[in-house]
Formats: structure tokens, C-alpha cells, sequence
């Protein structure tokens, strides 16, 4: 099943079921007199994360009149890390990769509304992380350390975006880029062409433990002519952020 | 023997009581309307204990007033009651050391924060979540649903360990597998279990340790990171993972064996397996 099939408004009557694969999630969408009940289920052949416990997810909503579910694009719910092995930028240099997203899914009905969301489907299970110090950091996915330098290298799937970063050194020091957080809730998915690609990650690193500066931004290069929004970003404020985006692993067992 | 009720119960006296009646109940509705007010305006953000402590100064201080308030209407001397508070002062505190103990303690614990409303704490041999945070003693929500008190002097005097704290913690499990098993093998199956399980965190990385050459069989020292939340999740998945791909996996965990000899260390005690008649 492609995308195009996918994101439409799936109109289902009363008493009648829709089977539709997102990967290898299946839903199946059964349209009840007042509401939906929605079972999800992973087939998914088992890779990175055992998904056993909750492959098979039910849930009724009722909703109301409304015949018509509405599957949308996004991003995933948590922030994403990126792990860099041997990726160096050198002081007053820039270097941009991209980076592979799989994109979440948001199921409404009747319109696109946050209070019409009923549910969330990832069709592949990313790793749970964590960004920062075992004190202090932050839950987030694991992306791995999978990048490329040009985007015409990367190869997608129809469920996964682009996600092109600018990182920029102003400090003093390499830049040895271990850990990147994107944090995508500030990110917007465009469309270009036959690809999805997430607004430019611009990250500055003015120096180990100092808070650098970030923004997601539209790229003409990246996100095409036409500027076609395929999602917005799931938090609108601050869409320049000060915060620490580098993470450098310390031996935590040098004691033990 | 006749006694003058009038001095007593005159209108004068009645009309002393009734206002300060009303004087009572009026103010303790406005501090009971402040109270409430103060509870709704504080921001989100605060935590519970610092929510509880303003909530508490709001209505002790509104209950100093109120006595004040009632004093100064019943046209009673303060200076002698000051004076007796004093002595009744000494008396009390002599008499019950331990209470006040229990209160400068109390103090201790409130500007220190070793934990807060919510969190959940180990003290000495007993688990709980934090219920309330009193001016003579904790109380505790155990595990199994009890009330534990512990007055604040113990829990100052105590070692406290505050297990939810940080939003992240490592698990410890201690393995044991037999001395024939490849050992390489051994740490690739427990690390890709590890990977595999959804509420093991990958980083801060898992920790597999060799421990030592123990009595049955070598040990092992597995370390996983989860959110806080996963703590039964996580046990419980690991426990049941990491014993089936052991079995599947053919590694054997140990238990203690006893080894026989028959006089040299190295020759096994002579066995004869008989067919059955």
C-alpha cells in the first residue's frame, strides 16, 4: 500500500470494517453506530525491539456521528537522538547531513482537530534512549548512526522522511558530534516531490556544556519551491530554541 | 448559699459572646475562602510539598489573627497571657523534649528536601510513597497500602535512600552460568536480549560485568537503564527473556553441585548404571 493510499479521508459506514497496512502495522478500522473501534497489529518480523508484549492494541472511541477517519503524517512523539561515530566538525566550519525518519501516523475523525486525534500508530519501533545525564537528561528515540552527506545517496521508504542538518561550529574546539538531539515536536514535514522531508535542523555548537542555539527552519533547497506542508509541527512556540543539543558520553562505571 | 448568675449571664456578657461567635465563624469561613483561593492560584509548576507548605503558613498565620482577633475583643491582657505562656512554655517543653525534636527536625527536613510528596523512599528496612510531610512526623503510603508514620527525628537520624528521584535508574541482576559455556557467546545473547527488550533504555549503555569464579558457576553482573515508571515491566520481562534464550540458547544457569571423590582429586567417584529387573 503507498502513502498516497494511506493519507486520505477513509470513509467507512456504519457496520463496516476497513483493513488498512501501514507498514507492516495493520489497522483495522470497524465503524460502530456512535463511535470507532480501532484494533492495531503489528506483523512486523522482529528486528531491533521485541514488540510481543503490546502487538495487538484495541481500543472503541465514541465519537459520534462522523463516517469518515482521516489518517495524517507526523513525526514521532519523542525527541530523536542521533548517534554520531567518528562525525568531526572542525572550529568555523559547517557541514550539513540527512538523516532517515520514520514517520508516525495520526488517526481522526471527521477533521484534522487535536481533539479529534484518536490514536497514533509508528509502524516501526524505535529504541528507547536517553539524551543527557542519568540526573537530568531527557526520554527520546534512539535514530542510530545511520547519515549521509548527500541527500541523492539516502534510499526511503514511502513511511520515512528526510531529515536534513546544518550543524555549525563557532566554538573554539572540535566538534566531535557523539549525541544530537532533534527535538522533531518543533519540526514541520514537508512535501518535495516524491520524498518527505522535515524542516532544516540548524544547530549551533558554541562549546561542550554550553547551551547552543537551534532552528527549524524552511528550506527552499530541501523542502522545494512550492513550500508544501504535509504536517505541522506538533509545538508552534519557540522555534529557536537555547538549549543543550550536544550530548558527550562520559564513562559513568570509572568508579565501579 | 446565693449565687449571682447576673454577673455572669448579663446582656453585656451574652452580647461579648455572641460577637465573638460570629467573629469566629466569619473568620474562619474568609480563612477557610483565602485557603482555597491561595491553593487555586499557585502556579502548576510547584511541587506538592512546596504547594502543602504555603497552604499550611496561610492558615496558621490566619488562625494567629483570628486568636488575636478574639483576644483583643474579649479586652484580655496580653502581657499576662504572654507571661503565662512563658512558664506553660518551660513546663511543655520539658515535658515533651521529644516532640520539639521532632519539630526542629521537622525544619531540618523541610529546607533540606532529601524528598518530596509523591517520591517513593527507602527507610532503614521499609518502602513507601511519601503521604505527608507533618510538623512531628512523615507518613508514609507502603507498598501494600499502610500508613507508616515515623516521627522526623528518626528520619533525620536515618539513612534515606529516594529511589524515584532521578527519572532514571539501573537495574541489577546477578547471573550465574556454568563453567563450559563460551563466555563471548554468553555476553552477545545477554546483550542482544537486553536490545531487544522495549523498556530497557540503550543508553546510558547496559553494564555486563564478570564478577567472579563463583561455587557452581562463573557470575555475572548485568546492569540495565529504565525510566523509573518500568521498574515491574522491566524486571519481570528481563527475568522471563533472559531464561528462555538461555534455554533456547543452550547456556546452562547453574545451581550448586557437590563434587565426590574417592580418595584422588581428579578421578570421579566410580558409577554403575544398572539396568532395571
Amino acid at each position: 500500500m503507498d502513502l498516497d493510499s494511506i493519507l486520505k479521508k477513509h470513509k467507512i459506514l456504519p457496520g463496516e470494517t476497513k483493513l488498512i497496512d501501514i507498514g507492516c502495522v495493520q489497522l483495522s478500522a470497524t465503524r460502530k453506530n456512535e463511535g470507532w473501534h480501532l484494533i492495531t497489529t503489528d506483523n512486523c518480523p522482529h528486528d531491533d525491539i521485541d514488540l510481543s508484549t503490546d502487538s495487538t492494541l484495541a481500543d472503541y472511541f465514541q465519537t459520534g456521528n462522523s463516517n469518515t477517519l482521516i489518517i495524517a503524517p507526523a513525526l514521532p512523539v519523542e525527541p530523536l537522538v542521533f548517534k554520531g561515530t567518528g562525525l568531526n566538525v572542525l572550529p568555523n566550519q559547517q557541514l550539513t547531513f540527512f538523516l532517515k525518519i520514520p514517520l508516525a501516523f495520526q488517526i481522526y475523525f471527521s477533521k484534522i482537530l487535536p481533539e479529534n486525534l484518536l490514536k497514533e500508530i509508528t509502524y516501526k519501533r524505535l529504541s528507547d534512549t536517553w539524551f543527557g545525564e542519568p540526573d537530568s537528561g531527557e526520554p527520546a528515540f534512539s535514530l542510530g548512526s545511520e547519515y549521509f552527506l548527500d541527500i541523492n545517496e539516502i534510499k526511503i521508504t514511502d513511511l520515512e522522511a528526510i531529515c536534513p542538518v546544518l550543524v555549525q561550529n563557532t566554538s573554539s574546539e572540535i566538534l566531535n558530534v557523539q549525541r544530537l538531539i532533534i527535538r522533531d515536536e518543533n519540526v514541520t514535514l514537508y512535501k518535495n516531490g516524491d520524498k518527505i522531508v522535515t524542516s532544516l535542523v540548524h544547530v549551533e555548537f558554541k562549546g561542550n556544556e554550553v547551551a547552543g542555539e537551534v532552528g527549524y527552519h524552511y528550506s527552499k533547497e530541501y523542502n522545494g519551491e512550492k513550500q508544501e506542508i504535509i504536517a505541522k509541527p506538533r509545538n508552534t512556540s519557540g522555534k529557536n530554541l537555547l538549549k543543550l543539543n550536544f550530548h558527550f558520553i562520559k564513562n559513568i562505571y570509572r568508579s565501579e | 448559699m446565693n449565687f449571682d448568675w447576673s454577673k455572669y449571664f448579663n446582656v453585656e456578657t451574652i452580647d461579648k459572646v455572641l460577637r465573638i461567635g460570629i467573629i469566629l465563624v466569619v473568620g474562619l469561613l474568609i480563612l477557610g475562602i483565602i485557603t482555597a483561593v491561595v491553593k487555586k492560584l499557585l502556579p502548576a509548576r510547584f511541587s506538592m510539598q512546596r504547594k502543602m507548605l504555603i497552604n499550611r503558613f496561610v492558615r496558621y498565620t490566619g488562625v494567629v489573627i483570628l486568636f488575636l482577633i478574639i483576644i483583643s475583643e474579649m479586652n484580655i491582657d496580653l502581657t499576662a497571657i504572654f507571661g503565662a505562656a512563658g512558664v506553660i512554655g518551660i513546663v511543655i517543653g520539658v515535658a515533651s523534649q521529644t516532640s520539639i525534636g521532632n519539630i526542629v527536625s521537622g525544619f531540618f527536613l523541610v529546607s533540606e528536601k532529601p524528598f518530596e510528596l509523591g517520591d517513593l523512599i527507602r527507610i532503614g528496612d521499609k518502602s513507601g510513597t511519601v503521604y505527608s510531610i507533618d510538623l512531628l512526623s512523615i507518613k508514609i503510603k507502603t507498598l501494600d497500602n499502610l500508613l507508616l508514620r515515623i516521627p522526623n527525628q528518626t528520619v533525620i537520624s536515618t539513612e534515606v535512600i529516594n529511589v524515584t528521584k532521578f527519572p532514571i535508574r539501573r537495574l541489577d541482576i546477578d547471573l550465574s552460568v556454568a563453567y563450559k559455556e563460551d563466555l563471548e557467546k554468553v555476553i552477545e545473547v545477554i546483550k542482544r536480549v537486553v536490545k531487544r527488550n522495549p523498556f530497557c533504555l540503550d543508553e546510558p549503555e547496559p553494564l555486563v560485568v564478570f564478577k567472579d569464579f563463583g561455587d557452581s558457576g562463573i557470575n555475572i553482573l548485568l546492569g540495565v537503564w529504565f525510566e523509573k515508571a518500568n521498574f515491574l515491566k522491566v524486571k519481570n520481562s528481563l527475568f522471563i527473556e533472559i531464561k528462555s534464550t538461555f534455554d533456547a540458547e543452550g547456556i546452562e544457569i547453574p545451581f550448586p553441585h557437590v563434587s565426590i571423590y574417592t580418595g584422588e582429586a581428579t578421578k570421579p567417584f566410580p558409577f554403575v548404571a544398572k539396568a532395571s529387573e
